[in-house]
């Protein structure tokens, strides 16, 4: 019965509040006990607790029995919280009839949390603002709802106005949830056609896909197609998503959240936004919106003992097993030895992955500077994309580059305005256009190239406004570029590993900062070492790491041995852990040394 | 060879992490507890012992019963080097006499500086004055053998207050030196200190100048540390560094026999309770043991005898300039000196 369905997620800052809300709504509804639940359990890698952030969508089916007396199933959809997951945002989006907006009483409206409103809006979902944090001494809710209403341009009055850490009106959110969001409306006789908004590897099951059928009935048995994939398996299990556990049902059907398993290998063949339906009664069409999506940034990534090599590309396998825009292929690098170029959605994805990496696979890794995709237009006329610096053609094979833009949103106070546009400018950014959200704040608008945000940008900006500032993006076009290879020379050879493409105009001022790093970074040698940075040939800037001048214990008798041995070991140690990049011994920290400028 | 270790010190310096406390209530059991332990190796030869610490000589007349103890349970050989390390301000020429007589012929006493604030800076108890007066008592008490400690690249130390401490020894004019770079130890005071340390280069600087002007004064360097005249270079310490077993004694202290090293708890009260004796070892396997040879060896100036072996762990350091072989001995170069841990971390076991 679809009329007693509410399909919604929740639309809200980092840290305004979204796992605390969902925990007590998990509460309230009895689906799981306060005392047996961990603390916000719908984000449940270990990473997402620690960062409070959401990485993957989740869902969680909820019973709640309304004033009216009926029962109602209401599936809340958790939406990644960050740019980099945008596309994947948007087909949990797709999968919901509304959307709780919720907004820290004290703080109003952030960037990221309206980029994701509007995307709501476009998905035509009922809009409920929530107004939490109301017992921080700085709440201001009447401001916040103004605000709203003004910047979003939906009612507001009578949002409820909660504390979803101290319980407060907590009680009011499902009668809301009810009251407001359309139920879903599917036709229920028709050929199934089912929203793929997240997967996950089982090792028992195979790949656990979590759906949101939109019209007709999948259920055990039948043969299904994923329309853009076209793979084709049969169904073992449907199930809905209980907090504890999966439950199987013999069906699911139009309107309703599920997962299906399917002994399917890999997530490869379950994309996001793709649509299930029965292969022998196909839909004629799929849902709209499926993309297919394409990293964004590249680096690479190398164990820092080059023996394992082979376990890293068994975490980089089994990290793809659950992440499907993660990816990865060979690649060799004259310093570095046998390592992966590997793509990522973004600049935290890309951090993600490595933390995990290092984390649940126990490796120790080198990576490279990130880049972008640039886009070569060759004199032969060919047109090839390069991801990895060292693969640019010589300087007289290329007729022309261009390099990848995003649309960036800067939601910032007054007071920051300059200094922000100052960064932006210096960033390379297009100024478009600023709009005041009200009388403190404003929206700035600037075309900015990717590769200028990559680095620091977000640090930058945090910095810039002490922390006030929030960033939002999504991609742009690719605009023609005046962009040059730089390269590092250490002892006269160019390790390359460390060479980065940049603009022609901050070439320069790159070089020079990135010698003087590399100085700082690099342990003295028992020879000198001269840093140069360097365009098609061209030194730029210099700098050297003196010779060593000293490194020996000054004393060792009969009660020292020991303990002077343990304290070579650790220095051994410490050796080992460099790199051997042609005579010159180089500290992991120095290949990420190019982008930490500031 | 005996070592024997007093963990007593009047205060502890600002540099040391050697194992010493203040407690003078210890040391009435210590020493008894100490002369049973040296009562244990009844009856064992040895051609050097040497009283180390701390300061042996902060307790007084309890030196002197186990000076006394040595002599009575251990076979002492002839020209037997016994080497006792004093600090100035704690000994006169009446306590130095004692010894004299009992048989301690040499002394090794840690002067560190003629500079009174650098001597401050360092946490030490005496003024330059003291060390002359040291000196005074330790010639008048009949000792012809004696050592100095210097330390080098400390707070506010300058080439110039060297060279003022350099030309306090050639007064003094002992046998034998023994200048140290001062090592920030984790554990120690100076390690959580914001200090006024002379960089990298100055501290080469005053190693090389100390190194040139005791060796004008007839002391050469024997070891990366140890400057000696002739025949005065210490045989307790060569020891050492040529891997001759050795029993140590007192809280603390490291042995080194039949292939293992031992090692006597350090707490003090343990100790006396007789307890943590030699309990914990490391046995030392032949491979690690030839590298030790040289891991030790290579400290000293005339290097180890050597016929080609750990070519793998030799040529590489001959290549880069660290090790040459001279008459058939491998030893630092120059630059070798100055850079000795990367030689010696090649003799680490793998």
């Amino acid at each position: 019965m679809q009329e007693n369905i509410r399909n919604f997620c929740i639309i809200a800052h980092i840290d305004h509040g979204k796992s605390t809300l969902a925990d007590r709504l998990l509460e309230l509804t009895g689906s799981i006990e306060s005392r047996e639940m961990e603390q916000q359990l719908l984000d449940n890698m270990e990473l997402e607790k620690e960062r409070g952030i959401t990485i993957k969508a989740r869902a969680v089916r909820l019973n709640y029995k309304a004033e009216d007396g009926k029962d109602y199933v209401l599936n809340l959809i958790d939406t990644p919280g960050h740019v980099d997951f945008n596309y994947e945002v948007s087909r949990s989006l797709a999968a919901c009839e509304g959307a709780l907006l919720v907004v820290d009483a004290s703080q109003g409206i952030e960037a990221q949390t309206l980029a994701n409103t509007y995307l709501a809006l476009d998905h035509n979902l009922e809009i409920l603002p929530v107004i939490n944090k109301i017992d921080l001494p700085s709440a201001r809710p009447e401001e916040i709802v103004k605000e709203i209403e003004d910047i979003i341009g939906i009612p507001a009055d009578e949002a409820p106005k909660i504390s979803a850490k101290n319980g407060i009106n907590i009680e009011q959110i499902p009668e809301y949830i009810v009251k407001n969001i359309p139920a879903p409306k599917g036709d229920e006789d028709a050929p199934p056609r089912a929203l793929i908004f997240d997967s996950y590897y089982d090792s028992y099951k195979g790949v656990i896909v979590y759906v949101r059928v939109m019209e007709g009935e999948i259920k055990p048995g039948m043969r299904i197609r994923f329309m853009a994939t076209g793979g084709e398996f049969d169904v073992v299990e449907t199930g809905y998503l209980h907090p504890k556990c999966m439950m199987p049902s013999k069906s699911i059907k139009a309107g309703e959240v599920g997962y299906i398993a399917a002994s399917i290998k890999t997530v490869r063949d379950t994309q996001v936004g793709d649509t299930v339906t029965d292969a022998d009664n196909p839909a004629k069409e799929p849902l709209e919106g499926y993309k297919d999506i394409n990293p964004m940034v590249y680096c690479g990534i190398y164990p820092a003992d080059g023996a394992k090599y082979g376990d890293l590309r068994d975490a980089l396998e089994k990290l793809q097993l659950n992440d499907a825009s993660l990816s990865f292929e060979a690649e060799t690098s004259a310093a570095l030895g046998f390592g992966f170029r590997c793509g990522f959605l973004g600049l935290l994805h890309m951090e993600i992955i490595q933390e995990r990496l290092e984390r649940e696979f126990n490796l120790d890794l080198v990576t490279t500077a990130p880049s972008v995709v640039y886009k070569v237009h060759k004199t032969t006329g060919e047109e090839i994309f390069v991801s990895n610096p060292t693969n640019l053609p010589a300087p007289a094979e290329i007729d022309y580059m261009e390099e990848p833009f995003v649309n960036a949103h800067i939601f910032v106070p007054q007071e920051y305005v300059g200094a922000i546009m100052e960064l932006c400018q210096d960033r390379r950014g297009n100024y478009i256009g600023m709009t005041y959200l009200d009388a403190e704040r404003a929206d700035l608008h600037y075309e900015l190239p990717l590769n200028e945000i990559i680095y620091d940008f977000f640090d930058a900006i945090k910095s810039r406004s002490r922390g006030y500032a929030s960033f939002d993006y999504e991609m742009g076009e690719y605009v023609k570029s005046d962009l040059v290879k730089l390269d590092i020379l250490l002892n006269g050879d160019v390790v390359d590993a460390l060479s980065f493409i940049v603009h022609s105009t901050k070439s320069y001022a790159r070089g020079r900062r990135i010698a003087e790093k590399l100085k700082e970074t690099i342990p003295r040698q028992l020879f000198e070492v001269p840093i140069q940075a360097a365009i098609g040939g061209k030194v730029i800037a210099r700098e050297t790491v003196k010779a060593m001048r000293k490194d020996v214990l000054a004393k060792c008798y009969g009660g020292d041995i020991t303990r002077k041995k343990k304290l070579l070991e650790k220095q051994k140690e410490g050796k080992k852990r460099m790199r051997q990049v042609g005579s010159v011994e180089l500290p992991q920290e120095a290949f990420m040394s190019v982008l930490k400028l500031d | 060879m005996i070592y024997i270790h007093i963990p007593f010190c009047v205060r502890k310096c600002l540099y040391c992490d050697f194992y010493s406390v203040t407690d003078k209530s210890l040391y009435r059991a210590y020493t008894d507890a100490l002369i049973k332990e040296i009562e244990g190796i009844k009856g064992t030869e040895t051609n050097t012992v040497y009283i180390g610490g701390g300061t042996p000589t902060a307790i007084g007349n309890y030196l002197l019963e186990i000076v006394d103890a040595v002599n009575k349970n251990l076979v002492l050989s002839e020209n037997c080097e016994f080497t006792v390390e004093a600090n100035p301000g704690t000994v006169d020429e009446k306590i130095l006499s004692s010894l004299y007589k009992k048989g301690v012929n040499r002394i090794s006493l840690g002067a560190q500086s003629f500079n009174d604030n650098e001597l401050r800076a360092l946490g030490r108890i005496h003024t330059s004055k003291e060390i002359f007066e040291s000196c005074d008592a330790i010639k008048n008490a009949g000792f012809s053998n004696f050592s100095l400690d210097l330390m080098l690249a400390t707070p506010h130390q300058t080439m110039e207050s060297l060279e003022y401490t350099l030309s306090c020894i050639e007064k003094i004019n002992p046998p034998h030196v023994s200048a140290y770079s001062l090592i920030v130890e984790e554990g120690t005071p100076f390690y959580d200190m914001e200090l006024n340390l002379p960089n990298e280069d100055t501290e080469r600087k005053m190693y090389y100048y100390a190194s040139d002007f005791l060796s004008k004064l007839g002391l050469l360097r024997y070891e990366i540390s140890n400057f000696a005249k002739e025949g005065f270079e210490s045989r307790h310490n060569c020891g050492y560094w040529r891997d001759e077993e050795y029993i140590g004694l007192g809280a603390g202290a490291h042995s080194y026999y039949g292939g293992a090293r031992y090692f006597n708890a350090s707490d003090i009260k343990s100790y006396i309770e007789g307890k943590g004796r030699k309990e914990d070892y490391t046995p030392i396997s032949e491979k690690e043991r030839k590298l030790e040879l040289f891991m030790l060896g290579l400290r000293m100036t005339a290097g180890v005898l050597y016929s080609g072996e750990f070519p793998e762990r030799v040529n590489p350091l001959i290549e880069k300039g660290l090790l040459e072989i001279k008459e058939g001995r491998l030893r630092l170069t120059p630059r070798g000196t100055d850079c000795a841990n990367l030689v010696f971390m090649e003799f680490l076991n793998d």
